[in-house]
């Protein structure tokens, strides 16, 4: 981090929008996080959990807390009126346990109190007892141990959550004529999101009977539909609002137990009710990466070229199905973007156990499998003989292509990105130095920019836009997008002052509120700039032409003789016409101004089962190189340096931008050293919080090379394509491909402990001797 | 056993209030005078988001139990504008809260207030910063959205805006 | 279960004495160990008597012997910005540097840090956690879960400035009703995870006395973060040359319950000329003395790795600047 970055992040859109808009609230202390929020009248409500990961609820008796001083409410499951579950196929869920707890941390009932003591003491008087069952904390456990009580005992398949079988090309055909085969298998570890922020909502039953919810979430939208199932009332009586978001990274896209409990205790107790989970039950609600086993084949013939890949996963998904049915499609879905694979066979299976619920994380499904791919592709060219770049580069997959399993790839920078890191790293240089045991390892990625279906079915825009100016000469947007800290409103601000030619500090946006704004599915799938900024640009352009047609019509001219520069039209052979002007004229002419603009994705190539996910409007694309020195004596991982290059199209916000690559590749960092999410033999996790759980430190980041590379995407707005979650996933294999090059020593585990480590050395060691 | 009559001096202002006085300096300004700014990220001293200066101190609030600072001047970040104006009347904000905008150290901002308050007590003690001084004062602060490079940029920044300042 | 523990000013030695001599009372240093056990549940103790008033342990003083003395309650940032102590004690400035962060340096307090409850992976867990699972002996229960086999409680001995005090031979001023006595360091410690310290009722660290000519040292700290973490391992060796003979002092902490002193090494050391071979065989002495739990961050392989690693590094570094001195090595 001492060393200076070169500057290497152009910044093509030339508006004044320098600095993210909600930063001076953030400086300030000004900024209302859902946990800053205090409503008149407001109740503390506290969540009493599971402490067991598997048992069978004997009795749960609410009466002790009742008369508890300060009490207002108490409530014990199920709550929710109906089961549900992001993924409308695969509900799953109840607000509070009812016969069985199934993870650790799994809320049983509900108090709330006039202050968050009171709730707190009160929760301990909540009498829950439990006949203990043994838990299920392998994946498919119940095959070899038939005994065993299964986590979903009433589900046909038992704790088999979902099995996909997909082939494209006749793969064994690919192996029997192929010149080498190769085959590796890896386990990548689960993780944890661990946004800054812990979760908080507050709830409100109205008298009128609505609902008011302000949360903590990325997705607001589909907890006002998810919250509709639980609670059995129609949508429309539910407000879902987001306060300022303290990160999200996937941990917050779906509608979870605090939520509805605050919604319930409000109807118990007539007051509004603010929950606030601790660190300690974050790392329960978790849905963070899945812990999955993974086995790749790969057949090549004699030039390097692969000629067939077979892959297959098993997840671990916890105790209930979250976005588990996307992520194991996730697991198979992108190999072929990067990579022409013409023969691909992929097997995936997804199991319960008795631990909290995995899903989305960053880079979705798609970071284990490429780790494993990478690290693959690297021992590929070492038995061939050939560079690990250019074992890469003979087998890219093309711009404007569409891949085996029929996604629609459209603009690619990754060759860009291979030579761009190639030649930043000096990669060529590596085998000349002569540090013992320091290495250079590469890998590349390829991420969405948006999920090409919406979570549930349907044919509607997934983000909408209104717009108003006002006679004032200001300028409202309102989309239903949610900025959890990656700058997504910013966003809509640079590409409405671009697309009106207006001084961004006239522009307001209101977001993320199901009462006022139009729907936005939310903050996940890197899907924001893409699919927000058409819908705004869309609305900006209609707004453009309304004023536009207002200066001709008072002006008398045609429309080819009016053009605009900054905030003023030329007329031609006539006076300028500021902006302000145009808008009273349209205003005069049709009344307040107001526009819309909307964005649904390109229809899905592939008609098989599954094919919905993966498919996007345009791909980013990342490199990787990492420098690593392998201290053999304590089997410490020290990363010297990184070089990330990235295709995100069009920069739209050059601060944001950098901030979202560095944020995802500091993340890949932890969790290829430091980051797991584990378990004890009795289900206990190995650490909630965030002595147990580590997560990269200041005095942990090595200096990082950014480059952001690329041409204009044609679908995205302004050219522009995803940059938050894409520059996660090279990391974590480039890393570790580093460490072979650096000790010889391939490791198949995430993440890269010290213990794994001495124990490969010490195995190398024998093996020498032997 | 009953609550104990706490006298606080909180950004400038005299705060009387009723508490416990093993209460934690974190829950009394977030939840009995609202001074929400100061951030709860883990309660257990290992994050840094509450971070706030005790007679100039920087310190975690939530490891601090209100009861052992009766006697001490308490800065938050809301008063770390008024703090630096008492010095330098020209502003209402002290230059690390700007460097922090233009810098882009900010994304979710969760961790911001913290790391302001420890940047700007850095800031005071330190004439001519060095990276390393950054590195080490901010070492018990994370951050899960920035990947840190851009928060030391503002900092130094801020740190060049001070010399020019003065 | 008092729910709020009583916080008690006292402002006399003898007051203190008295206040922790009361059952359920516990010394309050700077509170970055007492408060967050209080909120996780794992400190249950009715009255919090706090230092910070009592004259005698907030000073930093020279005793009629020329010999300095660190008052309990004197703050880690306090020491590392004294004009002489870090000069004069550099084995001391580094291990304190290396406590946690430095928010926490500037309120924890050096007696804090050498009475420092031991920790446990399972044990220093927050409340849902622990409330399904039977007591540990640490917990008033009867089983160990980190060493099942084990009769007592393996709980880790967390302190980094413990090693370095034990390594510079520092003396603990303890009060009791009965007077005070001077202790060494390394008597601090029981061995017992449970009841780590062997302060009995009514006794209480008021100061920590450092040698006037210190012995050249070096400490080292393995975690597996730049910062923040609590030691993995640490390691203190010190060594003092006299004319044809050399004292050294080598000690391991965070292996277990009790700091540790490898005898054997020190004896090794002690004697013939530093060579690889030699220094090598010493660190190998570590593998008999010191036998960690997997109670941990990182597991009893990498422990023991660690261990050895740091070891082998801080002697190494003895070995250069005791040349550097002049000395042989």
């Amino acid at each position: 981090m001492t060393v200076k970055a070169p500057d290497l992040i152009p910044m093509s859109l030339g508006t004044n929008v320098k600095h993210r808009i909600d930063a001076w609230a953030k400086v300030t202390g000004q900024a209302l996080y859902a946990d800053d929020i205090r409503w008149p009248n407001m109740a503390y409500g506290v969540l009493v959990a599971s402490p067991y990961p598997h048992a069978r609820i004997v009795k749960i008796d609410l009466e002790p807390a009742r008369t508890r001083p300060g009490v207002l409410a108490a409530i014990a499951g199920p709550g929710s009126v109906a089961p549900y579950g992001i993924m409308p196929s695969t509900q799953d869920e109840q607000a509070m346990a009812t016969e069985k707890v199934i993870y650790l941390g799994e809320p049983v009932a509900a108090i709330a109190a006039t202050t968050l003591d009171a709730a707190r003491e009160a929760a301990h008087h909540i009498l829950c007892e439990y006949e203990m069952l043994k838990p299920v904390l392998r994946p498919g456990v119940e095959q070899a141990r038939p005994l065993i009580d299964p986590v979903h005992p009433e589900r046909p398949q038992k704790d088999l959550f979902k099995e996909v079988d997909l082939e494209f090309g006749d793969t064994a055909e690919g192996f029997v004529h192929a010149f080498k085969t190769a085959e590796d298998t890896f386990f990548y570890q689960g993780s944890a999101h661990v946004a800054m922020e812990p979760h908080s909502a507050l709830g409100y039953w109205t008298p009128e009977g609505r609902v008011e919810l302000v949360t903590a979430t990325q997705t607001p939208h589909y907890v006002q539909r998810e919250l509709a199932v639980a609670l059995g009332i129609d949508t429309y009586r539910i407000r879902v609002r987001t306060s300022v978001v303290g990160g999200g990274f996937g941990g917050k896209s779906e509608l979870f137990p605090h939520e509805i409990a605050t919604v319930l205790l409000s109807r118990a107790c007539g007051r509004p009710v603010k929950i606030t989970l601790s660190r300690e039950e974050v790392f329960y609600a978790h849905r963070g990466r899945h812990p999955v086993s993974m086995k790749v084949k790969t057949a090549w013939d004699n030039n390097g070229k692969i000629q067939a890949m077979d892959f297959q996963s098993v997840l671990d998904g916890g105790a209930y199905a979250s976005y588990g049915l996307a992520t194991t499609y996730y697991t198979g879905a992108l190999q072929t973007v990067s990579y022409a694979i013409p023969r691909y066979h992929f097997h995936a299976e997804r199991w319960y156990t008795n631990k909290p619920p995995c899903g989305p994380k960053r880079g979705h499904g798609t970071t284990q499998p490429r780790a494993l791919l990478e690290v693959h592709f690297d021992r590929v060219a070492r038995e061939l003989g050939i560079d690990p770049i250019e074992l890469r580069r003979r087998n890219l997959t093309p711009p404007y292509s569409v891949t085996v399993n029929q996604l629609e790839v459209g603009s690619s920078g990754l060759q860009t990105c291979l030579d761009k890191v190639e030649s930043l790293s000096n990669w060529h240089a590596r085998h000349v130095r002569h540090e013992p045991d320091r290495g250079l390892g590469f890998a590349c990625s390829t991420y969405l920019s948006g999920a090409g279906l919406p979570i549930y079915w349907n044919s509607l825009p997934h983000s909408g836009v209104r717009m108003a100016v006002n006679r004032d000469g200001s300028v409202q947007v309102f989309c239903g997008l949610t900025d959890i800290g990656q700058g997504a409103e910013t966003m809509l601000v640079v590409l409405v002052a671009k697309a009106l030619g207006i001084n961004a500090d006239r522009i307001r946006v209101h977001t993320a509120d199901t009462a006022t704004t139009p729907v936005d599915l939310g903050s996940y799938s890197s899907r924001v700039s893409m699919m927000a900024g058409n819908a705004v640009l869309e609305a900006a352009q209609r707004m453009h032409q309304i004023l536009k047609d207002s200066v001709c019509a008072h002006k008398g001219v045609e429309p080819s003789q009016v053009t605009q520069d900054g905030e003023v039209f030329h007329v031609q052979g006539d006076e300028a016409v500021p902006f302000t002007q145009a808008v009273l004229w349209a205003e005069e002419d049709i009344g307040p101004l107001t526009t819309f603009g909307s964005y649904t994705p390109p229809k899905v190539l592939g008609h098989y089962k599954g094919a919905g996910v993966g498919p996007s409007p345009a791909y980013s694309f990342t490199a990787c190189v990492a420098d690593v020195k392998v201290d053999r004596g304590d089997g410490r991982i020290r990363v010297h340096h990184l070089w990330v290059a990235h295709d995100l199209g069009t920069p739209l916000h050059r601060p944001s931008v950098e901030g979202q690559i560095r944020g995802g590749v500091v993340m890949g960092l932890g969790e290829v050293l430091m980051e797991r999410q584990v378990f004890n033999p009795d289900g206990r996790h190995r650490g909630p919080h965030l002595l147990g759980y580590l997560i990269p430190s200041i005095q942990d980041i090595p200096p990082i090379t950014v480059a952001v590379v690329g041409e204009p995407d044609p679908k995205g707005p302004m050219g522009a394509k995803e940059v938050g979650q894409g520059p996660l996933n090279p990391v974590i294999p480039a890393v570790i491909n580093a460490i072979s090059d650096a000790v010889g020593i391939d490791l198949n585990e995430t993440p890269v402990t010290p213990d794994n480590v001495l124990r490969a050395l010490d195995q190398q060691s024998r093996r020498q001797r032997l | 056993m009953s609550q104990n009559l706490v006298e606080l001096s909180v950004n400038g202002s005299i705060q009387v209030m009723w508490a416990w006085e093993s209460d934690t300096l974190l829950h009394v300004l977030r939840e009995v005078l609202g001074l929400t700014g100061t951030k709860n990220g883990c309660e257990a001293g290992h994050c840094g988001a509450c971070t706030v200066w005790i007679d100039g101190i920087p310190r975690l609030a939530c490891l601090t139990p209100v009861g052992s600072v009766v006697n001490s001047e308490i800065t938050t970040v809301e008063g770390l504008g008024s703090w630096w104006q008492e010095r330098h009347p020209s502003s209402h904000y002290h230059p690390i809260q700007r460097a922090f905008v233009e810098s882009g150290a900010v994304q979710c901002g969760f961790c911001t207030p913290g790391m302001l308050m420890a940047a700007a007590a850095l800031l005071r003690d330190v004439k001519f910063l060095t990276d390393q001084d950054i590195l080490e004062r901010l070492a018990g602060h994370l951050c899960r959205c920035t990947g840190y490079e851009q928060i030391v940029q503002a900092i130094r920044q801020a740190a060049l805006t001070e010399v020019t300042e003065q | 279960m008092t729910r709020h523990p009583r916080l008690i000013k006292p402002s006399t030695t003898q007051d203190v004495t008295r206040l922790v001599k009361e059952a359920e009372s516990k010394i309050f240093g700077g509170g970055t160990d007492l408060v967050p056990n209080r909120t996780w549940g794992l400190d249950t103790s009715g009255t919090w008597v706090q230092l910070g008033t009592v004259p005698e342990t907030t000073m930093i003083s020279i005793d009629e012997e020329g010999r300095w003395l660190i008052g309990a309650a004197v703050t880690l940032g306090v020491i590392l910005e004294h004009p002489k102590i870090s000069t004069l004690y550099p084995l001391l400035a580094d291990a304190i540097r290396a406590v946690a962060t430095p928010e926490i340096r500037n309120q924890a307090t050096i007696g804090g840090n050498l009475c420092l409850d031991t920790r446990c992976r399972f044990r220093n867990q927050p409340p849902i956690w622990r409330s399904g699972l039977k007591p540990c002996f640490k917990s008033g229960g009867d089983h160990c879960y980190a060493a099942p086999a084990s009769s007592r409680c393996v709980a880790i001995v967390s302190s980094d400035t413990a090693p370095a005090l034990i390594a510079l031979g520092a003396r603990l001023k303890v009060q009791s009703t009965s007077g005070f006595r001077w202790i060494k360091t390394l008597d601090l410690y029981s061995g017992d995870g449970d009841r780590h310290l062997t302060l009995e009722p009514g006794e209480w660290i008021e100061a920590i006395r450092l040698p006037n000519f210190p012995p050249l040292g070096v400490f080292d700290k393995w975690r597996m973060r730049g910062s923040i973490d609590f030691p993995e391992v640490n390691v203190a060796v010190s060594v003092t040359q006299a004319k044809n003979s050399r004292t050294m002092r080598i000690v391991l902490g965070a292996m277990g319950p009790e700091p540790v002193r490898l005898r054997e090494a020190e004896k090794l050391l002690g004697e013939g000329p530093w060579d690889p071979e030699r220094l090598m065989h010493a660190v190998h002495t570590a593998r008999d003395a010191v036998h960690p739990y997997d109670n941990g961050q990182i597991g009893v392989v990498g422990r023991k790795g660690a261990a050895e690693h740091i070891l082998y590094r801080a002697l190494k570094k003895l070995r250069i600047m005791m040349e550097e001195k002049g000395e042989n090595a």
